[in-house]
This record gives C-alpha cells, structure tokens and sequence, in this order.
C-alpha cells in the first residue's frame, strides 16, 4: 500500500513539474516524503507488527497529496509543511511505539487537560495569527519562529479526557443499573455535557473559533451516546447546538457572516461569498476527471493551500479524486471503529478508538461539507492534507495513539 | 458486546454523511459546467479564454495579417498589417471582438466539442487548449495598402468587389484604430471623434447625393426613355432644402445635354424632368430595382443601424417641391452604404445582376495542410436588364475619360463618376465605378468625408484602377 501511495505521489508531482518548469518544482518534497513513509513503515513493522495495516499509507499518503497541492499553489509554504510533516511523523511514531503512551493519557488525564485548557486560554491574553492581520482571529501562541494552536492539542487532551471518564462512568453505570440507582445517571450524564457545551461556548465568545467549538462538542456527544446508548442523549445535545447556533448568529457578525454565505452565496459572490463560491466553481471545472495535476485555477480561492485544499484536489483530480479522498476517510473511519469493536469490554480504549477516530472523520467532514455548502464554513483543516503544523502534528498523535489502540487489540 | 450497537450506528451515521459529501461534490461536478462555470464573475472563464490558440488570418495571396502569440502569461493577439486593420477588427479578452474576428469567431476560437477519440484525449484529459482554424480572407492586402495610402488621412471608406463573385478585394474604413493597443486605447477609442469603431463602409448610411443620378439613368433606360433625349438649360444650378445648392460637377460644354452627358457632367437638372417622365411612384420603383429598403450586408459584419425605409416615407409625408427634388437628387431621406452603392455598381458589371458579398475565401481547420473554400452563396439581386448595364458601364467609361482619368490598356475597360452628397452638416465625395479585364470585372466605390476637389478624387481613382490593373492583368 505504501508503495502504491508512493507511485501516485510521484505520478502527481509529474504531473505538476511538467505543468511548469521542471526546475522549478520543488523535488525535495519526494525526499521528505520518501523519509517518512518508508522508515515509518519499517519502525511500524519493527515495533508494531500487529498494528492495522491499513491506516499509516492511507494518512501518509493523503499527506504526500496535500503536500504536493501545497507545492502548487503555495509554494511558499512548502518547506515549513515538510518540516511539520517529518516531526508529526516522529511524534506518531514515538505514540506508537512508546508502551505508556495509552497508561499515561489515562492517569494523567487532569493535568494533560488542564496544561490544554491553560494553553488555550492563553491565547485570549497572548493569541497571535500567522496571517499578522489586525482583524484575524488570535488562536495562535507564538514560540518565536513557531506558531501552535492550542485548540488543535486540545483534541487530543480531550478525547484523552473523555475516553478515560466516561469509562470510568460506565463502571458506575452498570452499577446503578443493577442497583436500580437509575436517578444517579442523567447528573452523572448531564453535568459532563453542559460542562462541554460551556467550554464549547466559552471557545466560540472568546476566539471566535466556531469550527472548534462545533467539533469539540460533537465529538463529546458521539462518546456520551457511546457509553450510554441513548438517543435521547444525542438529540438533546443537537438542540443544544442549534440553540447555541441561534443565539451566535445573533450576537457575532463573523456566525452571522458564515451562515448568510452558507444560505445565499451568489449575491455576493465578488464580495464576502468569493472564497466558497470559488470553491464550488473549483469542483465544476474538476468535472468527473479533473483538469490534470498541475492543472486547473484553484489560485483562485483564497487560502486555498488551508482550508480549502478539499477544492483544489477536485479540480486537479475532479469527482474521482473526491471519491478517492472520502475514501480515505471512510477506511480510517471504518478501521478505527473496528479497532474500537475489537476492544470488547476494556471500555477506556474503546471509547478512545472512536474518540479519535471521530476527532479526525468529524473534521473533515466539517470541512469537507464547509467546502461544498453543504455545512456553514467552520474553518477548520483537512486533516492530514491542509497545510498548517499544529494540524499535521496532532493528527499524526492521534493517529499514533490509535495505531497503539491497534496494536493492544484484545 | 457492549457498546457494539452504538459503534455500528456511529459508523453507518459516518459512511451517510461521508456519501452525502461525495454526492454533493458529483453534483457540482456535472451540473457545474453548464450553471455556475457560465457566470460572468468565474475567473477560469477568461483564463480559459486567454489559453485559447485562436486562428491566424491571411489575404487572398497568402498573407499573415493576424495571429496568435504565447507569451508567458497568455496568448496575445497580433495584427501585422495597417491597411488591414479596420478589416480584421479586434479580438480582446476584455472588450470581446470586432469586424472579421467577430464575423468568424467561430471559426477562430475552435471548438472544445469531443468528435473523436483523439480530442477526448487532447481536450479532456491532456487538456490541450483548443486550437481555431485559420481563415484566409478574399481581400488583398496589397491593394489594400495601395487604398488607404491613396487616402492618406482622410476619413472615409472604400469597398472593392469582384462583380461575378461578390468576394470583396478591398475594405477599408477611415479613421481605424491599432487593434494592438486596443485594451490600452479603448477608453479614448469610444470617445474618438473621428468614431474609429464606426465601420463607414458597411454601416455608414450617408445620402447618396449625385450618385443618385445614376440610378435615373437606369431607372430611364428600364422605362424606355431614349438616352439621347436632350434638355435645355441644362446645366441651371438647383435649390435643395436648406440653402444647398447642386450644380454640374464638371463644367458641361453647353446648356443644353441629352440625358447621356447630363449623368457624364453630373448636372442635376435634366434629371428632374427625367423624373417628371417617369411614371408616377418611381421612387417606390427605384428602392425595390436596387434593393434600397434591404440593404446589402457582408455576412457576421456590422450592419447599418437603420435600414434606409425612407423610400415610401419620404413621398408619403408631405408631397412639396423641394422634398420631390431631395429626393430626385439624393438629398431626401434615402440613404445608402457604400457597400450597397458597390453591390449596384457590380450589377452594372455584371449583366444587371449584383452578386452576394462575401470576404471568406477558405477555411484550414487545426492540424490540416490544405484549405478548403466555402460554398459560394448564389443568391443574387437582378437590378437591371442586362442592356441596361451595358449602357450604363458606357456612359461610365465615358464619364472616366471625361474626367481625366488614365486610359484604360487594350482589352480593359475603365468607367467612373464622380459625385457630391451632403448628410447633415458634412459634405462627401464619391468616386465609383468598374474596371473590365478579360472575364473579369471589378466594381468599387470609394467614399470621402470631406469636400474633396474632383481632381484629388481623380487621383484616388487613377492610383485605384492602376491597382487593380496591375493586380488583374
């Protein structure tokens, strides 16, 4: 599979050096790939022979793709994603490998959160953006020549949190449920989720960082439903989000704007819509095939190399691409769950498969959904493939820890 | 097992929005080219413009006049040749196309339509830009250079047509503009006075004036009146609305002229009682024998902007003196074009019959060596007996020798008049008429906007007819 993912990033490069001057394309992006993917693997083989197969090509070569986009049309930008991509790799690999990762995100999981929370509400005091606009949104720290989004280590502490707690929970609620205690179970239930639902709030007031807000809390509801198995428990947490939905867009002009646009684009599609109105005339010329690698105009949306490289891989690769891409996700989706089912009744590493597994299938559908109208644009990154290194590096973690999870299956 | 339900729920829930995602994509995937791709403000629009190879056009002779070139950015148009550019028009990403690019822009975009395997592979999947076809023009460049030189900076415009074949050899319109510059110059263009986008040969509708007198001589010869029938006082100056007074173009040897050497002399004055021998409604008669309420049109050119319908109102509106005598003398509200005024003088050539007009000579689609020719078209107008062109090409040559002009070699045979127009506060001069060599015969019409001396006309005429001459024999 490596070696499949590797002939289709080279394929692609082609197609992009050919586009333009041979000289001119950045070729050591093959080397920084080839330097991750291939001793990645043969670490992964060496320390975890009985990890999922499937997951470490898929990622990497999702990255390998980004990168290559990124080449393009933002070159600038791509030594700095090489970097990231090489330390993610490290950190995933040191995830994997490293036999407490697991034990240590459980017993520590108060001071991981904590040192999270602390972080991220450092920004609202010291939060710097890249972009050095005025009117950006802060949700950067600033390590001199490093940026980091503390929202983007939040996943992690937090999937962390609430894998461990809520199994924790589960202990007692089949205690309560052999007791009859049953009285015990929405506090125990409903406290956790409105805490969410605040810090949730309090991440969308504060750093005007919606797409986190939304995936923080819908990946909390997937878990609770998880270690409840009520409904009720889902639907409830949708209202609260629509309700929370509702009183944004009355108070902030920036909810207000990603709604209205979301709504009616074509009104405004010079103005405030151009970006995702670029986008969906992006996916158009991909058609089914797509205009070639190294092809297509997707320079015409903004900040495409970020949030918006869903579209520039569908014009170069059209639908097929797309399906490729929605497969990728599909498998790790599909195998992080059936890593979770394989678990059985260690409840902890269960709900820390499909934590994770969420974490990374929920944003990029976010994102995914953003880019076609079909969601209000969040802002948040594709992961594995958007440039940005807070992104890449926790993605990476996340995929680590869940090649451990694989690895202990039962 | 525990939670097992949930994980399967969650994950159908996953797999539903993740297709959700990839139907959406396939929905603007198919339907995006024809809805959102089709809007103005899409950007790949231009760009796919500015990628396109459009065709090159040449002369009849072979010619390069225009091409496209790559730069780095983009593919600019060229437009070598001057003398040619009101011809060629413009092709601009920004301000669309004009004259012959517009007329065959078709042709010279291509097309991205898949006929073939071979442009599935080169238009859909290697993305190629397509390619137009080159187009060869009837029109010679060189005797195009040797109109406009001949113009020297005059506005104006001259049209030249083979009478057999209606190809046109020559087409010039003054003041042009640099098609080259034309994204720079624009504003200032549009605001020109000289009206440089104002195509005068084809669309320039100006009273035809003495020219008219012409159109008696034939319209005498159709009803029966002798050319030979003389007038007095012929050479009496005559009142027109508006203070403007027609006398003789040329100084006529006597007062007294058949109706021949009245139309040789220019005098308007015999050809008043000429219309007072016709029937009544001769005017109607004269409109519908040279096609006047239909205009003649060059095919994908700019038309006139208003047809010359005045023919029925003119007589219908009031019935004065000096409207019948307007109108008699080309200074009512008939108007013409001098291509029109060509497609006449081709009938005149051409044993009455006035060919269609057109300037594509072949077409050489992308990727072929040889050049193939359209169909020509065969619709014709018959304006006259064939008699009556005969006459008519007599006292032509008579008036060409008249004024000076230089004698026609042996086997060729040369016929221009001279004539004056007025339409509003401007003065044109007219040079029109044919030369006959061999099988071939050439009709044209050259248009002054300006009070022009006959003898600077006659020099127009003289380096013309040598142009063509040279050109034919």
């Amino acid at each position: 599979m490596l070696a499949l993912a590797g002939i289709c990033l080279l394929a692609s490069s082609a197609g992009v050096a050919l586009s333009r001057d041979l000289p001119s394309f950045d070729w050591t992006l093959i080397a920084t790939w080839l330097l991750c993917a291939v001793p990645g693997g043969l670490i992964l083989d060496r320390y975890l022979p009985e990890r999922d197969p499937v997951l470490f090509p898929a990622v990497i070569f999702m990255s390998g793709w980004g990168l290559v986009t990124i080449e393009r049309l933002a070159s600038a930008f791509t030594d700095r994603q090489e970097i990231w991509l090489i330390v993610s790799v490290v950190a995933m690999l040191l995830a994997a490998v490293f036999p407490h990762a697991l034990r240590w995100l459980r017993r520590y999981r108060y001071l991981l959160l904590a040192m999270a929370l602390g972080l991220l509400l450092a920004t609202i005091f010291l939060g710097s953006n890249p972009s050095g606009l005025a009117a950006a949104p802060r949700l950067w720290l600033r390590f001199g020549p490093l940026y980091l989004q503390p929202s983007e280590l939040m996943k992690i502490m937090l999937v962390g949190f609430l894998a461990s707690y809520l199994a924790e929970q589960s202990t007692w609620t089949r205690i309560a449920k052999f007791t009859g205690e049953r009285a015990y179970q929405p506090v125990r239930l409903l406290g956790p989720m409105l805490l969410m639902w605040s810090l949730s709030i309090v991440i969308l007031v504060w750093q005007r960082d919606l797409g986190a807000a939304m995936l923080f809390f819908i990946v909390f509801l997937l878990l609770l439903y998880l270690r409840s198995g009520d409904w009720k428990t889902l639907a409830g947490g949708v209202l609260l989000i629509v309700l929370a939905g509702l009183v944004a867009y009355q108070l902030f002009d920036v909810v207000r704007l990603r709604v209205d646009i979301w709504l009616d684009p074509w009104p405004e599609a010079d103005g405030r819509a151009y970006q995702i109105v670029q986008s969906l005339m992006a996916f158009g010329a991909g058609g089914i095939f797509g205009a070639g690698a190294g092809m297509g105009s997707a320079y015409f949306i903004p900040v495409v190399h970020s949030d918006f490289v869903f579209a520039a891989l569908a014009e170069e690769w059209g639908l097929l691409g797309v399906i490729t891409l929605v497969s990728c996700y599909s498998l790790i989706s599909l195998r992080g769950l059936s890593i979770a089912l394989a678990h059985g009744k260690r409840d902890y590493y269960k709900t820390l498969a499909v934590g994770i597994t969420m974490m990374l299938t929920v944003q990029a559908i976010m994102i995914m959904a953003g880019v076609l109208k079909l969601l209000p644009l969040t802002g948040v990154t594709l992961p594995f493939v958007s440039y940005g290194g807070s992104s890449l590096l926790v993605s990476y973690l996340m995929m680590g820890v869940l090649l451990r999870l694989s690895a202990e299956k039962a | 097992m525990r939670g097992a339900r949930e994980i399967q729920r969650i994950s159908i829930g996953v797999l539903i929005l993740l297709a959700a995602v990839a139907i959406s994509a396939a929905y603007w995937a198919i339907i995006g080219p024809d809805t959102i791709l089709q809007r103005d403000d899409n950007p790949r629009q231009f760009e796919a413009l500015a990628r396109i190879q459009r065709g090159s056009i040449y002369d009849i002779d072979g010619q390069l006049l225009v091409e496209s070139r790559a730069t780095d950015a983009t593919i600019v148009r060229r437009y070598h040749l001057p003398s040619t550019y009101s011809l060629v028009g413009y092709y601009s990403l920004r301000y669309g196309a004009g004259m012959a690019e517009a007329a065959f822009h078709d042709l010279l975009h291509g097309s991205d339509e898949v006929r073939s395997l071979d442009d599935f592979i080169s238009l859909k999947l290697l993305k190629v830009p397509q390619t137009g076809a080159d187009i060869q023009l009837t029109v010679s460049a060189r005797l195009q250079d040797r109109v406009v030189s001949a113009f020297a900076d005059r506005a104006g415009a001259a049209v030249v047509m083979d009478a057999h074949t209606g190809a046109i050899l020559a087409l010039v319109s003054q003041p042009e503009y640099d098609p080259n510059s034309l994204d720079d110059d624009w504003d200032e263009l549009i605001s020109a006075t000289g009206e440089p986008f104002f195509h005068r040969a084809l669309q320039g509708q100006y009273q035809p004036g003495s020219t008219m007198l012409m159109l008696w001589l034939a319209e005498a010869l159709r009803a029966g009146v002798g050319l030979g029938r003389s007038f007095d006082n012929a050479d009496t100056p005559v009142a027109l609305d508006g203070d403007i007074r027609v006398s003789c173009v040329l100084e006529p040897p006597g007062q007294k002229l058949s109706i021949f050497d009245a139309y040789i002399f220019a005098c308007p004055a015999p050809f008043l009682e000429l219309r007072s021998l016709l029937l009544a409604g001769t005017l109607d008669a004269l409109g519908r024998s040279f096609a006047l309420t239909d205009p003649v049109v060059l095919s994908g050119f700019p038309a006139p902007e208003e047809h010359p319908s005045g023919v029925e109102a003119a007589e219908g509106v009031g019935n004065s003196n000096l409207r019948m005598i307007g109108e008699t003398l080309g200074q009512g509200r008939l108007t013409i074009t001098p291509l029109h005024l060509t497609a006449i003088l081709a009938a005149v050539a051409n044993a009455g019959s006035a060919p269609t007009p057109y300037v594509l000579a072949a077409v050489r689609e992308p990727g072929d060596q040889g050049w193939i020719s359209p169909a020509p078209s065969d619709k014709r107008r018959e304006m006259m007996s064939a008699a009556a062109a005969r006459d008519l090409r007599q006292a032509l040559a008579r008036a060409w020798t008249t004024l000076g002009g230089e004698l026609a070699p042996d086997g060729t045979n040369v016929g221009a008049q001279i004539a004056r127009s007025q339409s509003g506060e401007s003065r044109q001069s007219w040079l029109y008429g044919f030369v006959e060599s061999g099988d071939d015969a050439i009709a044209f019409v050259v248009l002054v906007e300006d009070d022009v001396e006959s003898a600077d006309l006659l020099a127009i005429g003289n380096e013309l007819v040598n142009a063509l001459l040279g050109r034919r024999i």
